[in-house]
């Protein structure tokens, strides 16, 4: 074998995992006709909150972009009046 | 015409009397200071708070809704609340510019199927989208 090679030399091929099942991601907002998220409430955005209190990312919740906009600024105005935490600990 | 809410959070211990003061004179600020119109006062009460703020784990919680016919009392409106010391948190928002948002979202939703052309879920797919997941 040539010095400075390992292996056999070809490149590992790596395949994308098929899932047996994966669910569609949806926006919950889009599906259920809501068009404003109000930050008083606070049952609906504490679901868009993980443990430590940070706000789910669109690409785990499926969000759709207009609506992420939306709730992210609806969590921030509910953190200032302390209706939701900043961090929990 | 532009819509605001203003929400205010008082500490617990404040005595009725004080509390009231705290809040009439708010809302006789809004009404006659400013001029703002159609001022609704919302007292939702004591609700325990998701952080602590000056010690206290529960506070007051008013809500005031109104019209203005500019935004120009919102910065006087804070600095007063600012110096108030049974003020702990404060809040204005303006709803209009939501609406605005909202009634395009709205309209996005009335292309398609499911919704009718308000914007709002179709009767019989409330239903069917029951059964259909989960």
């Amino acid at each position: 074998m040539a010095p400075g090679r390992s292996g056999s030399g070809k490149k590992k091929r790596y395949v994308k995992r098929d899932y047996l099942f994966k669910r569609k991601k949806y926006c919950k907002f889009c599906d259920s006709g809501i068009a404003f998220i109000d930050y008083k409430d606070v049952k609906l955005l504490s679901g868009y909150l993980r443990e430590r209190a940070k706000i789910v990312p669109r690409r785990i919740s499926g969000t759709c972009a207009a609506h992420q906009r939306q709730l992210t600024t609806a969590i921030k105005r509910a953190r200032h009046v302390a209706l939701l935490p900043f961090t929990a600990d | 015409m532009r819509q605001f809410e203003t929400m205010i959070v008082l500490p617990p211990n404040l005595g009725e009397e004080e509390m009231e003061k705290v809040v009439g004179t708010v809302e006789t600020e809004l009404n006659d200071r400013f001029g703002c119109r159609n001022v609704v006062v919302n007292r939702w009460g004591k609700k325990t708070l998701a952080y602590p703020i000056q010690k206290f784990s529960e506070g007051y919680y008013v809500l005031y809704e109104y019209e203005s016919e500019k935004g120009d009392h919102v910065t006087p409106l804070q600095s007063r609340l600012k110096i108030n010391e049974n003020v702990m948190r404060f809040l204005t928002i303006r709803r209009d510019e939501e609406r605005k948002t909202e009634a395009s979202l709205k309209a996005r939703f009335a292309r398609r199927k499911k919704f009718t052309s308000d914007g709002t879920l179709t009767k019989e797919d409330e239903t069917s989208r029951d059964e259909g997941r989960d």
